[in-house]
Order: C-alpha cells, then sequence, then structure tokens
C-alpha cells in the first residue's frame, strides 16, 4: 500500500517535471525565426545545421544584410501552419510578429520565445546577448558584442571636439530618425547632431520636406532608392527639391536594413556615417 | 444677352476664386514665409532655401491641384450631361478606381521607372476601361439605381484588384499604400509629377469642352439632337477619350479624389440655367478651385501630418451624396 502510494508519487513527480525539462531543453536543434533580425543573428551565433527555418525576408535583399548566407534554407511567412510541421524545439519572434500567431503556438504548446527590438545601441548588445544565451551560445554572442564595440571605440575616437555637424535623415515617406530610436542613437555615435531631435519629434514623426530646407544642414542621409522596388514611399526620397538640397551637402544613402537590426551592421552604419562626417570636416 | 452677361460673371468669379485658391497654395504651408521674401525669391536672388520651398514643392502642388480639379469638375458635369444621371461622376461610378487600378500596375512593377509615362498612359487606360463598364452597365438615361449599382460594382473589383496587385508588388512599403491610392493625396508631388500628368489632364479638359453643343442639344432627346447635326457616335468617343486622358492621369498621380466632380457642377447647375453645356467650363474651374481649397485644408487642419486630399473631398462630398440620394428618392416615388 504504502510502496504503491510512493510509486505513484513518483510517478506523479515525473510527470509534472517531464515537460519542463522538454520545454528547456540545454541546447535548442531546431530553431524556427519569425524575424529578420533573429535570422541574420542565427545565421551568425549557430551552426547551420540546427536552423529549421528562416523569414520569407532572410533572402531579401531589401531587408537583410546577408541575402546570400540564407539561401537554401526553409522559410516560412511567419503562419503558424507552416511553423508547426517543422517540430522546432524554439521559436524565436520580434515584437511586432503577429501577436495571434505568437498565442496560437504557445496554445499548442510550442516554446516562443520574442525578442524586444533594440531602440538603442545598447539594446543591440542586450539583444546579441539574449538571443545567444536562448541558442546556447553566449561565448559567440559575447565575441560579436565586443567586436561591435571595438569598431564603435574606433568611430567614437575619430570625433573631433567642438560643435557637431547637423545632420537630416531623410527616409522613405519622410520618416525619419527620431530621438529614442536605434537610429538616432548610432547618428550621435558618429559624432552628428540629428536634426530629428532639434525639432522634438516623437516616435513615428516625420521630417516635413519645407522644415528640413530652412535648416542650416551640414549634411543629409537618405536611402539607396534605385535598390529598392517602386513604391509611393520611395518616390518622396525622390523629390528634386530633395536633390537639389542634397547635390550641395554631403550626402549618402544608409539602406535601412544595416541599422534596424541588433546585428553587427550596425557598426558599418556607424562607419559609413563617420566617413560622412570625415567629408563635412575636409569641406568646412 | 442678360443670361451671357451674368453666365460672364459667373466665371469670372470663379476664375478670382481660383486664383485665390492658387495663390493660397504657394503662400500658406508648414513653414511661414512673407511676401515679400517669397517675390524675391521667385523673381529676384533669394535665399535658396525658398526658392525650393516655393518653386519645387509648393508650385507642383498647386499646379496639379488645380489640374486635377479641374479635370474632375468637367468630367463630372459631361458624365452628368450625358448619362442625363446627376449622380453620375468619376469617383461614385468607380472611374477613378479603375484609373488608379491601372496607374498602380504599372507603377509597382517598374514599368513606370523603366518608361515614365506608362505611369498616365496605366491611369488612362484604366480610366478608359471604367468609363466604358459604367456605359455598358448603366447606359445612358438608365436609372439612377442601376448607375449606382454599376458604381458599386466597378468601384468594388477595381478596389479589391488594386489591394491585389499592392499585395503582390515587390515592394515593402506597397500593402502600407493601399489606402494612398483608394483616398489620393498630393503631399510631395514634384514637378516631375506635372510633366507626366498636365499634358494629358489639359487634353481631356478641352475634349470635354467641347461637348458643350452636342450636350445641349441633347437634352432634346437622341432624335432631335441627331436632327440638329450632332454624331452621337463622335460625341460618345469624346467623352470617353476625354474623361479617361482627364481622370486617369490625375489618378496615376494623385489616387482616387472623390466627389469633387459629384459637388461642383450640383452647386453651379442652378447658375449656368441649366444647361448642360455651360455647365462645363464652370464645373472646370469650380472644381479646380474646390480642390485648391480642400488641399490647402488638408495641409493646414493638423500642425504636425497632413489630412489625405481624398479623405477631405469624401468628408464634403459623401454628406451631399447622401442629400442627393434623399432627393432623388422623393422625386421618384
Amino acid at each position: 500500500m504504502r510502496l504503491a502510494r510512493c510509486g505513484a508519487l513518483v510517478l506523479w513527480a515525473a510527470l509534472i517535471a517531464a515537460p519542463t525539462r522538454a520545454e528547456t531543453p540545454a541546447r535548442p536543434e531546431r530553431i524556427v525565426s519569425l524575424n529578420v533580425c533573429v535570422d541574420q543573428l542565427l545565421l551568425l551565433l549557430v551552426e547551420h545545421k540546427r536552423i529549421a527555418a528562416l523569414t520569407q525576408f532572410a533572402t531579401d535583399p531589401d531587408w537583410s544584410n546577408m541575402p546570400r548566407q540564407a539561401q537554401g534554407f526553409p522559410t516560412t511567412h511567419g503562419r503558424a501552419e507552416e511553423v508547426l510541421p517543422l517540430r522546432p524545439d524554439l521559436v524565436i519572434g520580434g515584437e511586432y510578429s503577429a501577436p495571434d500567431t505568437i498565442a496560437l503556438l504557445r496554445k499548442v504548446g510550442q516554446r516562443v520565445e520574442v525578442m524586444r527590438l533594440a531602440n538603442s545601441i545598447d539594446g543591440v548588445r542586450a539583444g546579441m546577448r539574449w538571443v545567444g544565451a536562448l541558442v546556447g551560445e553566449r561565448a559567440k554572442a559575447e565575441a560579436m558584442v565586443a567586436e561591435l564595440d571595438r569598431r564603435l571605440a574606433a568611430v567614437a575616437a575619430a570625433i573631433p571636439p567642438g560643435p557637431r555637424p547637423l545632420l537630416a535623415f531623410y527616409n522613405t515617406s519622410g520618416y525619419t530618425a527620431e530621438p529614442g530610436t536605434l537610429a538616432d542613437d548610432v547618428i550621435r555615435a558618429a559624432g552628428f547632431e540629428n536634426l530629428a531631435a532639434r525639432f522634438h519629434l516623437r516616435i513615428g514623426g516625420r521630417l516635413n520636406l519645407e522644415r528640413v530646407a530652412l535648416q542650416p544642414i551640414d549634411a543629409l542621409i537618405a536611402i539607396a532608392t534605385e535598390e529598392t522596388s517602386p513604391s509611393r514611399a520611395v518616390e518622396t526620397v525622390q523629390h528634386p527639391a530633395l536633390a537639389r538640397l542634397a547635390a550641395k551637402k554631403p550626402f549618402a544613402a544608409i539602406p535601412g536594413r544595416l541599422w534596424t537590426c541588433e546585428t553587427p551592421y550596425v557598426a558599418e552604419a556607424a562607419e559609413r556615417l563617420a566617413r560622412l562626417r570625415a567629408e563635412v570636416e575636409r569641406r568646412r | 444677352m442678360r443670361h451671357g452677361a451674368a453666365h460672364a460673371r459667373l466665371l469670372g468669379g470663379l476664375a478670382l476664386l481660383v486664383l485665390a485658391g492658387f495663390a493660397g497654395s504657394l503662400a500658406l504651408g508648414p513653414v511661414a514665409i512673407d511676401l515679400g521674401d517669397a517675390l524675391g525669391a521667385i523673381f529676384g536672388n533669394g535665399p535658396e532655401a525658398l526658392r525650393l520651398i516655393l518653386l519645387e514643392i509648393r508650385l507642383p502642388r498647386a499646379i496639379l491641384a488645380l489640374a486635377i480639379g479641374a479635370g474632375l469638375g468637367i468630367s463630372g458635369a459631361a458624365l452628368q450631361g450625358y448619362l442625363r444621371n446627376p449622380l453620375a461622376e468619376p469617383g461614385v461610378v468607380g472611374i477613378s478606381a479603375t484609373g488608379a487600378l491601372g496607374a498602380v500596375i504599372v507603377f509597382y512593377f517598374g514599368l513606370a521607372r523603366a518608361f515614365p509615362l506608362a505611369l498616365p498612359l496605366g491611369g488612362l487606360a484604366g480610366a478608359a476601361i471604367g468609363v466604358w463598364l459604367v456605359y455598358a452597365l448603366a447606359g445612358r438615361g438608365g436609372s439612377t439605381a442601376t448607375l449606382i449599382l454599376a458604381g458599386v460594382a466597378v468601384n468594388a473589383l477595381a478596389g479589391a484588384l488594386t489591394a491585389l496587385a499592392l499585395s503582390l508588388a515587390p515592394s515593402p512599403y506597397a500593402t502600407l499604400e493601399i489606402i494612398q491610392w483608394m483616398l489620393g493625396a498630393l503631399t510631395d508631388r514634384s514637378m516631375t509629377h506635372v510633366w507626366l500628368a498636365l499634358p494629358f489632364i489639359v487634353a481631356g479638359v478641352l475634349i470635354l469642352a467641347t461637348l458643350a453643343r452636342g450636350l445641349d442639344a441633347l437634352t432634346l432627346g437622341e432624335d432631335a439632337a441627331a436632327s440638329l447635326g450632332v454624331d452621337l457616335a463622335g460625341l460618345r468617343l469624346r467623352l470617353v477619350l476625354g474623361t479617361a486622358l482627364a481622370v486617369g492621369a490625375a489618378t496615376a498621380v494623385a489616387g482616387v479624389i472623390g466627389f469633387v466632380g459629384l459637388v461642383v457642377p450640383h452647386l453651379l447647375r442652378g447658375r449656368v440655367g441649366y444647361r448642360p453645356g455651360a455647365l462645363l467650363v464652370a464645373s472646370a474651374l469650380g472644381g479646380a478651385a474646390l480642390t485648391l481649397i480642400a488641399d490647402l485644408a488638408a495641409r493646414l487642419i493638423l500642425t504636425d501630418r497632413e489630412i489625405n486630399l481624398g479623405v477631405l473631398t469624401a468628408l464634403i462630398g459623401a454628406p451631399f451624396f447622401l442629400a442627393l440620394v434623399l432627393q432623388s428618392r422623393r422625386s421618384e416615388p
């Protein structure tokens, strides 16, 4: 009797313990990404055989910095019924992944982790470490952070003292780098004053072309429209008034994919901006 | 003769309104510019930034609002006169929507980048199909209900196909821009758009203006008009071509701007003695004035963002449309 009770207890303990162990394997071996930033971190951090699927954007040069490295992987459009048959042991989504899909996946017992998207360079470091810890590659993630810091320190060391040149970032539809975004942090890290901050734009605010024309800007950045498929949003960046402003100022086209994600490419964005700043100083 | 003088006064008044709207469109915007500086920037050696704002940002917008408004106004008047239906209007019957569809297809799939004229031509082709569809479905002198139902069907089909095309387009922004085509806007349109659209719209307006005599004759009935020497097939062809040119090119650069062609002819019909021919030029001027003023409001109502022009014209036009529906319900028991 006592023995039977004891056995039942052990069985019960094993039953409640088992799912917890299955939910957190030491090292996930079949990882599905639902976010193009996560796609790139996985390609950089884990052995490729551990990636069960990337997103449809992983091979799209508009969105990803690593379209070639992403070739040959299964991709999903982020729908639950595409994800489940892959039998992943870890699904990583982003803050803006469809909340209904994530809720549904969790409801059927799938482990889903959601990455907070970086809104500062610190957020980039945190994102790299967070994914590194999830996939059991902490050392690689630390090395990635260290390399980012080394390149950013080199950019910072080259900033001359004195007032900072004023930079206007005119993105599609007039969107810009508002204070409190990663792009704003990178602009400041490269030694510029950001025009959007001077206008006190809040998140989602847009630059008005008329107002930009009146500001004493020293340099201008936009996206590279010739690389991007046509749209009304892209057309705003092709406005002749902007072209006239850009023709007289140091200008660089910096693709959004470099500095919207928590990838080492953030350093490349900072380095390109630093070269633009050097051009401003040269012309002074 | 008294009639002629009153008509001239009406056209003069409308022209003044257009002029005021155009001047306002140049003078007012997010950045305040005083008149002396503005004149200096345009005619003298004013600061480059002001020149840029006035000539590259505000001027194209003012020209487009004027031309598009004139095109929509005269198209509405011509369609109402020919179909003998007071609710005919490019937006309501779906011609603007098919024009937008044509423009969306050539724009988002790269054709317009390779060959810029493809944009107005795409809008023109779409609008021509729209006019033809409406004519085939509702016909001349058909009931108001048939016309509105035809418009609902054409609008729904064109809207769905536009959304489909934008969903399939390679651009990441395309799906976000569905609203820009359904409820048009003139935000940040440039001289490039003016050169693309203006010649087509002017041609359309001029062709529609030649319909005056024919439309007046048609009020006596088709047989009487034919006996007066009106070439009915030619008249129909000019109506389709003129509307397609004006509405197609307008939609290709601005998206659907509804109700201008409905509101304006209605406000002016009594003033021109209910003559559909005289209504044409008056509606072109009235449409230009209304669109210029609405676009100015779209820029100025909110300080930190713009309202789509199509939203404003719909807010003005839709209640007007409802009133007309109620009126026609009372008159056809």
